[in-house]
């Protein structure tokens, strides 16, 4: 009797029906299943080396990175952006199996433990590498550092430098006018690449479907 | 009992965690299903808001095949895609060895009719409250939509003083087409009034002066006016204007807030006023009007001085100075801030000598004529109307590039303009001469077209619209010109992605290329239902008849505009607003939707107005045979049923009461009868009692049927059948010397017209042609009493002398020929009763005369009498006079009305005093002011040689006994001076 009503329960089981995918957020008319959420934070927590975590902040976290990556990729359509061609991707590819996994071996089996395949890495290398170029195209180019600024910054952060600076003893303003230069213009490029952010997701209807994400 | 329950417990808690499983996203759980075969794709609800076709397209997933995460994924991105979808969740079961997808969707709803109940008293109007809910038809309809809508809505009722207004808004929603119709239902209570407005800022003017600018409070009858958004905002323009008059040119009024009291029902404005400095604008070194300056200096327009606008107006005035002959002019302006609060603007100017430009000269053109050339130059000689010619660097520099482009235009690429200026040109001081000289290089031509990519359209019809092809210049421009075309034909075929890219490589010869064009067709889109919305009393199939668009069709937008045209003139909307259902989404078939407003129903029009002409000094008055300046009051009432039953149709009954005439006209009015867009059916009847010929007052009932027929877009047709029975009495010739003119005759007159119109403005001509035939036969078949054919025709043309000239001519004919008539007519021209005659003269036909004075006359009394042949012949040259807007006719008319085709004369001296078969002619001169609805017109004509003729005077008695007593009958003439007043040009 018992073995019957456990076999029924199976049965019951087996027929029921999953959700395999659902909307989870939508941008204006285009959108963000939950399936691309889990393989975004496998993604991530594969090439940091953490645990996986599907906790509901981190799938929220992973959603919004997939909101502005989806943003993004709408500018770069619009813009006519030129794109890495997937061949450029090999070097990263390769930089990441050295370094993380010198063993052979490891590096499938890293893939499998974290339910990814090769094919959605190297997608999301090549979206970074994207990524880098569309912030060089859209925004280095506005970014102007002056003379007053790098000299402000090499007062504040004075100290930091010098010790940064290793063997060369106290370096002038000049020895340090380049990095200086260099650290004010990736500072220059995130903040605008934030305000746009902020911007471009003012313009777009971002929906959250909270189903998703109980 | 307790027992079971400890038994089961272990197992039942399997279950409970097998079915509290499918809301904890354990997506790893669908990796169990990939690679499975995919046994079926089921949807849930069946019905699916996409057709099948888009439905197919968009899921990947395909039955059979292993299912894949990508395919689910890309599956539900395109159906989101769609736009038709609001959420979408795919659960998968296990069936065998294989999977069943199943798509569970929800559909996203658009927006529909928007429609505003309540009372309201306008403004807002009802269309204003729809448009300011900013929900725009077929756009996508969200939840958070309505707030937003509700508050748009309520903005505009406050800004129109409605601030205790209370809004409902209803939903109702439509599953079949996804449309959301939107209600809002106002409640808006009493409208407020002004009240003093507090000021703040600095004022520099008395309170009461701004506070009677903003006009707010009423002038005579006192109280405060009603709010209003449009009163508020003149108001604050008002106060500025003010403000300029005191030439504080900078003055800034701005309103800061309306306060609205409960209590009082009154709103408070305070406005913030920044009086600014006076701003001093003066011309320094040279007379010139306020006026001038403040039409070319903008700091007047723009209520503000900035070094910009003050360069702005430097530039005009050197223009101006320029143009006015003062080539050599140079302004410079001055900006000085005084500390009494005020501000100078000196501009320096420097005429310099004023010159005269007295010839332009083009050379090396031979490709184009120099006249040619010239149409496209502002540059102008002087000449009669501009004594120093229009010149200026700046014109010259703009009339280079001009010519520059056209020679590019058509493949002149290396193409060089230069000019040079010649002063005192052939040794005169002052006189300015400019050579243009043209090199136009070597044309380039196409020696090679190749178009790829046209799959889905006629190539072949493409193609035969372009310009770049095999053998004709090469430009830029006519690249530009093909691209266009290519792309308005995909659009208007329903493709609205598509693309066109091109390329030009050098050709095998010198100057010529090979061209290839690239088009990329996209998704083609189609008409998958069209949606009417709004429709109350008019029937649905009058508007299905007038859709251009059906299921099916390709997305048109041209054949969407053609409907909402064809909707609007059928005349009983007020409103036809047409979308594409979700515009933006991918589905390849789409909605189309118009939401009609029905056009009130109803229509009552009253008019007080007077005649003033020559048409007789007053109904008894006998002493003006020629006619005298009389005054005539009337009153008018017509009132208009639009779309009777439903149909599209309209019946008006228009009414006249004056003391010349009494009428009634009651017409029918079917459009596009029988589903013929070029065939409109009218029936009309018509009641007249009019006195407008001094010589009788006639009486008509006339009932008519005509069918008119549009051939092309210049021509018409029009078939007519009329019948009357016209009645003559207070004749005013004595009815024993005409008893069978005097009777009552009824005529049944069968008609046809043509009417081929090329003009290229029906109200003021410049060129084109305009004639017209009418040919009408009265026929005892008919039930008319008396026979005759009857034929007018009328060609006139217009021509462009130059720039400025029009040279415009008529001609007009026209003959009755009586037939068949009874033998107690003594003449043919007696069987014509007196209606049915011609009669002329006057502002229209002939200006050698009054109105309806030309031509026979009673050789008792002297009035007239109307003829069976008409000839008359116009020509007027039209000439600007000043600017734009007035303008100078010179004219000659020359014609008449004759007795008889026998009897028209081109004979110029009238014989005797009983001859008035001779033709008349007359010159004259006048003015056209120009304006919207036409040119009103003031004619001044003088007739070379105007007929005299026996006429009587006194009392009706003595008018009987005229022809018996020959004192009474006195020599009169038709006056050679003739005045005329009206709107619209003679011809």
């Amino acid at each position: 009797m018992i073995a019957r009503f456990v076999i029924l329960v199976l049965l019951m089981a087996a027929s029921r029906a999953e959700i395999i995918d659902r909307i989870a957020v939508t941008v204006d008319n285009r959108v963000i299943t939950a399936s691309q959420i889990t393989l975004e934070i496998r993604l991530t927590a594969f090439l940091d080396g953490n645990k996986l975590d599907f906790s509901l902040a981190a799938r929220r976290n992973a959603a919004n990175r997939l909101i502005e990556q989806m943003l993004i990729r709408r500018e770069m359509e619009v813009g006519r952006y030129s794109a890495p061609s997937p061949g450029d991707v090999e070097p990263m590819l390769k930089a990441v199996q050295e370094q993380r996994f010198p063993h052979a071996g490891d590096y499938p089996q890293a893939l499998a433990q974290y339910g990814i395949t090769e094919e959605e890495l190297k997608a999301h290398l090549l979206w970074q590498l994207t990524l880098l170029r569309f912030l060089d195209v859209r925004f280095r180019p506005g970014v102007e550092v002056t003379d007053a600024q790098i000299q402000s910054y090499y007062d504040k952060n004075r100290a930091n430098l010098e010790a940064g600076a290793g063997g060369s003893r106290n370096p002038t303003l000049d020895d340090l006018r380049d990095q200086i230069r260099r650290i004010l213009t990736e500072e220059g490029v995130d903040q605008q690449m934030d305000a746009w952010l902020a911007e471009a997701r003012k313009r777009s209807r971002i929906e959250f479907h909270e189903e998703a994400f109980q | 009992m307790s027992m079971v329950w400890a038994r089961c417990a272990r197992f039942l808690v399997m279950p409970l965690l097998i079915w509290t499983i499918p809301s904890i996203p354990l997506w790893p759980r669908a990796e169990s299903f990939e690679g499975k075969p995919v046994v079926a794709i089921q949807f849930s609800p069946s019905p699916q808001p996409l057709a099948a076709s888009d439905l197919r397209r968009a899921v990947t997933l395909k039955q059979g095949t292993p299912l894949r995460a990508a395919d689910v994924r890309k599956s539900i991105e395109n159906l989101f895609a769609s736009g038709r979808y609001a959420d979408i969740q795919v659960d998968a079961k296990l069936q065998g060895a294989g999977v069943v997808v199943t798509f569970i969707t929800k559909n996203s709803w658009f927006v529909g009719r928007v429609a505003v109940l309540g009372k309201v008293s306008e403004p807002p109007s009802r269309a204003q409250m729809a448009s300011a809910s900013r929900l725009n038809l077929g756009e996508p309809f969200h939840d958070a939509s309505l707030p937003q809508a509700q508050a748009g809505v309520h903005a505009l009722l406050v800004a129109d003083g409605y601030y205790e207004t209370q809004i409902k808004s209803r939903i109702d929603y439509d599953p079949r087409t996804q449309q959301a119709h939107v209600t809002f239902i106002v409640a808006s209570g009493p409208r407020a009034k002004y009240r003093t407005p507090v000021l703040l800022g600095q004022l520099q003017m008395s309170v009461s002066k701004i506070l009677a600018a903003t006009k707010w409070k009423r002038r005579w009858v006192g109280g405060w006016r009603p709010v209003e958004q449009t009163r508020t905002l003149q108001a604050l323009d008002k106060v500025r204007k003010k403000y300029e008059k005191q030439e504080r040119l900078m003055a800034g009024v701005e309103l800061a807030s309306m306060d609205y009291d409960r209590d009082t029902q009154r709103v408070t404005p305070t406005l913030h006023i920044d009086a600014g400095p006076i701003v001093d604008v003066k011309p320094v070194g040279a007379k010139v009007s306020a006026k001038t300056m403040r039409e070319n200096v903008p700091v007047y327009e723009e209520h503000a001085v900035d070094r910009d606008l003050l360069i702005e107006g430097q530039r005009n005035l050197q223009d101006a100075f320029q143009a006015a002959g003062y080539f050599e002019a140079e302004v410079e302006f001055k900006q000085q801030r005084l500390q009494n609060g005020r501000e100078e603007i000196d501009y320096l100017i420097n005429l310099g000598r004023r010159h005269r430009f007295v010839s332009l000269q083009i050379q090396g053109n031979h490709y184009f004529s120099t006249s040619v050339m010239r149409e496209r130059m502002l540059m102008t000689p002087r000449s009669w109307q501009m004594r120093h010619g229009r010149y200026s660097e700046a014109l010259r520099r703009r009339d280079e590039e001009s010519i520059a482009e056209v020679y590019t235009q058509n493949g002149f690429r290396d193409v060089q303009v230069t000019s040079k200026v010649v002063d005192d040109y052939q040794g005169r001081v002052g006189d300015l001469a400019v050579f243009i000289l043209i090199n136009e290089g070597a044309q380039w031509f196409v020696s090679k077209l190749q178009v790829v990519g046209i799959q889905q359209l006629d190539a072949k019809t493409i193609l035969s619209t372009l310009s770049s092809i095999e053998g004709e210049p090469f430009s830029e421009f006519s690249v530009a010109e093909d691209r266009d075309t290519i792309l308005a034909a995909y659009y208007t075929s329903g493709f609205p992605n598509a693309n066109f890219a091109w390329s030009v490589a050098p050709g095998l010869q010198p100057h010529h290329v090979e061209l290839r064009f690239v088009i990329t067709e996209g998704t083609r889109q189609f008409v998958r239902d069209v949606i009417v919305e709004g429709l109350e009393h008019t029937r649905a199939s009058l508007v299905d008849r007038n859709l251009l668009l059906a299921a099916g069709d390709p997305l048109s937008p041209i054949r969407m505009a053609d409907t909402q045209r064809r909707l609007y003139d059928l005349g009983i909307f007020s409103q036809v607003d047409m979308a594409i259902q979700d515009p933006e989404g991918d589905a390849q078939e789409k909605y189309v939707i118009y939401d009609v407003d029905e056009a009130h129903r109803w229509r009552l029009d009253g008019g007080l107005g007077a005649e003033i002409a020559r048409i007789g000094a007053s109904e008894t008055s006998l002493d003006s045979p020629a006619g005298a300046t009389g005054f005539s009051p009337r009153v008018t009432f017509d009132i208009t049923r639009l779309n009777f039953l439903g149909l599209g149709h309209t019946i008006s009954l228009q009414t006249q009461v004056s003391t010349i005439e009494q009428r009634a006209l009651l017409s029918y009015f079917a459009p596009r009868v029988r589903n013929h867009d070029n065939l409109d059916l009218t029936f009309t009847l018509l009641y007249d009692d009019t006195h407008g010929v001094n010589t009788f007052a006639a009486k008509r009932e006339e009932g008519a049927v005509q069918l008119a027929q549009k051939l092309s877009k210049p021509s018409t047709l029009l078939y007519r059948f009329s019948y009357r029975r016209v009645s003559v009495s207070d004749l005013k010739i004595s009815p024993d010397l005409v008893p069978l003119l005097s009777q009552p005759v009824r005529v049944g007159i069968t008609s046809v017209n043509y009417i081929q119109d090329r003009r290229d403005d029906p109200v003021d001509p410049h060129k084109g042609i305009y004639n017209t035939v009418d040919i009408g036969l009265a026929s005892k078949i008919f039930g008319s009493q008396v026979n005759f054919v009857r034929g007018l025709a009328r060609n006139a043309t217009y021509h462009r002398l130059g720039k400025k000239l029009v040279l415009a001519r008529q001609l007009t004919f026209g003959d009755i020929i009586p037939y068949d008539y009874e033998p107690r007519y003594s003449s043919a021209e007696e069987a014509v009763p007196f209606p049915e005659r011609f009669f002329g003269g006057g502002s229209t036909s002939l200006r050698a005369f009054p109105e309806n004075q030309a031509g026979p006359r009673d050789l008792e009394t002297g009035f007239p009498i109307g003829g069976n042949a008409l000839l008359f012949n116009n020509t007027e040259l039209r000439f600007p006079l000043f600017g734009e807007s007035v303008g100078g006719v010179l004219f000659h008319d020359a014609g008449n009305i004759y007795s008889s085709l026998d009897n028209i004369s081109f004979r110029v001296h009238q014989e005797n005093l009983q001859d008035f078969d001779y033709m008349v002619h007359a010159v004259g001169f006048g003015i056209r002011y120009h304006t919207p609805i036409g040119p009103v017109r003031v004619d001044l004509a003088y007739s070379l040689n105007a007929p005299s003729f026996f006429g009587c005077s006194g009392s009706i008695d003595d008018l009987v006994s005229c022809g018996n007593n020959p004192a009474l009958r006195t020599n009169h003439n038709v006056g050679h001076f003739q005045f005329f007043f009206s709107i619209g040009q003679a011809f």
